[in-house]
C-alpha cells in the first residue's frame, strides 16, 4: 500500500516537473516576437511588421513597439492610423519628443505641406531636443511650398548643415528663378507665326505639325481667291483660321504644361532629397528598429 | 449496313469532338478585369441647348466618320470625345479652340512619346490640361505599362 502510494506521488512529480509548459515556448517569447516584427519591418514588409507590434502591445503596452507601430504605418501610406498610434505617445511617455517629431515628419511625408508649416511653428510640436532638425525641415518645405516668399540666400543656406548647403542653395535658385515659359508670349507668337508659340514652348514636332496644318489651309485659300473661286477660298481660310486659332490656344496651354511639368520634377527632386536626408530629424526606425 | 455506318459516325464524333485531356488541364489565363463597355449611346445631351448641339455634332461624326474609320484615333479620350468633354468643361468656344489645338496634335506622329501611355497603350491626354488652369494640370507618370515590368 504504501509503495502504490510512494509510487503514485512519484508519477505526479514526473508529470509536474517534465511537463509540458505553455508559457515556455521560446518562440513565442516577447523578446523573439519584437525581433521577428524588426526583421519584417527592415525587410519592407509593413503589414506584417504592424500586425506584430499591435498583437504584441495586446499584452505588453511598450512605447517604442507603439512607436514601431505608427512607424509602419506611415510607410504603408495608413497616414491616420499612424498619427493616431503616434498621438497616444504625446504625453507621460519617455519617447514624447521622438513620437511628436514623427508626427511632423508625417505630415510632411503625406503632403500636408502648409500643415506642418503652422505645427513646426507650435513650440508643443517642436520639442527643444529636436528644433534645430524641425527648423531645417520647415525651411527646405518653404522650397516646396509655391505661395510662401522665402528670406535671402544666405540668411535661408545658413539654416542647414555645411555638408547640406551646396544641394540647398541650387534648390534654393531654381525656386527664387524657376525654368518658366511664358504663355502669354507663347499665344503671341503662334499668332503671328501658326506653331511658332510651341516651338518656343519646346514642343517643336507639334509647332512643325501645326505650322504645315495652318499654313496648307491659308495656301488653298490664297490659290482659291487668287483663280477668283471665292466662296471656296472663304472656306479654307476659316478652316485655316481655326486650326491657327487651336495653335495659339494651343501655344498656351503648352507653356502652362510645361511649366507645371517643371514644377512637379522639381518637387520630386525636393521630396527625393528630404528623403535621401532623412527629413532632417533623427532616424527614429534605424534608433528604436533594431 | 446502316447500323455500322452509325456506330462509325458515332464513333467519328467522339474521336473529332471530344475534350481532350490537354485542353481540360492545360493553363489558362485568367482575366478578372472588367471588360469595357464601349457601346455608343446615341442620346441627345439634352442639358442645354449648346450641349444638345455638340453631342448632335458628335453622333453625327460617329455615323458618317468614326464608324467606317474604324476604331483608330490613339488618344485617350478619343478627339470627339475630347470635343465633348472640353465643352462640357469649359464653353463652346474655349472647348472648340481646344479642340483644333487636340486635332493638330492628332496629326503629329512623329512625336508621341511626351505623353504617358494607359493599359491598353493609348496616349493618355486630358483635356484638364488645356483649360487654361495651371492648377489643374495632371501630370501622369509616362509609360505605365513599361512602368509595370
Amino acid at each position: 500500500m504504501r509503495f502504490y502510494r510512494f509510487f503514485f506521488l512519484l508519477l505526479i512529480l514526473a508529470a509536474v516537473v517534465r511537463g509540458q509548459s505553455k508559457a515556455v515556448n521560446p518562440l513565442f517569447s516577447v523578446p523573439n516576437r519584437v525581433k521577428f516584427a524588426s526583421h519584417l519591418y527592415k525587410t519592407g514588409d509593413y503589414i506584417r511588421a504592424f500586425d506584430e507590434y499591435r498583437a504584441l502591445l495586446t499584452g505588453t503596452p511598450d512605447d517604442t513597439l507603439r512607436l514601431a507601430a505608427g512607424l509602419a504605418l506611415r510607410n504603408l501610406g495608413r497616414f491616420d492610423e499612424a498619427e493616431d498610434y503616434l498621438q497616444g505617445l504625446f504625453f507621460f511617455s519617455r519617447l514624447k519628443d521622438y513620437a511628436k517629431t514623427e508626427f511632423l515628419k508625417t505630415e510632411f511625408i503625406r503632403g500636408n505641406y502648409s500643415g506642418f508649416v503652422n505645427l513646426s511653428g507650435e513650440s508643443f510640436y517642436s520639442p527643444d531636443t529636436f528644433s534645430v532638425g524641425i527648423k531645417r525641415l520647415k525651411y527646405f518645405t518653404y522650397l516646396i511650398l509655391q505661395e510662401t516668399e522665402i528670406t535671402d540666400s544666405a540668411e535661408f543656406v545658413s539654416g542647414f548643415a555645411e555638408s547640406q548647403r551646396r544641394v540647398i542653395s541650387k534648390f534654393y535658385s531654381v525656386k527664387k528663378r524657376p525654368e518658366r515659359k511664358d504663355e502669354l508670349l507663347a499665344a503671341v507668337l503662334s499668332a503671328v507665326i501658326p506653331g511658332a508659340g510651341k516651338i518656343y514652348t519646346e514642343d517643336y514636332s507639334d509647332g512643325i505639325v501645326a505650322f504645315i496644318f495652318s499654313g496648307l489651309f491659308y495656301g488653298l485659300a490664297a490659290h482659291n481667291f487668287a483663280v477668283a473661286k471665292n466662296a471656296k477660298g472663304a472656306l479654307f481660310a476659316g478652316i485655316g483660321l481655326f486650326f491657327h486659332a487651336g495653335s495659339v490656344y494651343g501655344s498656351a496651354t503648352s507653356a502652362q504644361i510645361y511649366n507645371a511639368q517643371k514644377r512637379f520634377e522639381f518637387e520630386s527632386k525636393l521630396i527625393e532629397y528630404a528623403e535621401k536626408e532623412k527629413y532632417f530629424l533623427p532616424d527614429t526606425e534605424k534608433l528604436f528598429i533594431k | 449496313m446502316i447500323s455500322r455506318t452509325l456506330t462509325i459516325l458515332i464513333f467519328l464524333t467522339f474521336a473529332v469532338f471530344a475534350q481532350t485531356e490537354t485542353h481540360r488541364w492545360g493553363e489558362k489565363k485568367a482575366d478578372y478585369k472588367i471588360p469595357e463597355v464601349s457601346e455608343r449611346n446615341y442620346l441627345i445631351d439634352d442639358s442645354s441647348v449648346m450641349m444638345s448641339l455638340v453631342s448632335g455634332f458628335q453622333y453625327a461624326y460617329y455615323f458618317l466618320i468614326s464608324d467606317y474609320d474604324g476604331d483608330n484615333c490613339p488618344f485617350t479620350p478619343t478627339c470627339s470625345n475630347f470635343f465633348v468633354q472640353s465643352v462640357k468643361r469649359t464653353n463652346i468656344f474655349q472647348g472648340a479652340l481646344m479642340f483644333a489645338d487636340r486635332f493638330t496634335r492628332d496629326l503629329n506622329f512623329i512625336e508621341r512619346d511626351k505623353y504617358p501611355r494607359s493599359q491598353d497603350g493609348r496616349l493618355i491626354d486630358l483635356p484638364q490640361n488645356y483649360e487654361l488652369k495651371e492648377r489643374g494640370i495632371v501630370i501622369l507618370p509616362k509609360h505605365i505599362d513599361k512602368e509595370k515590368k
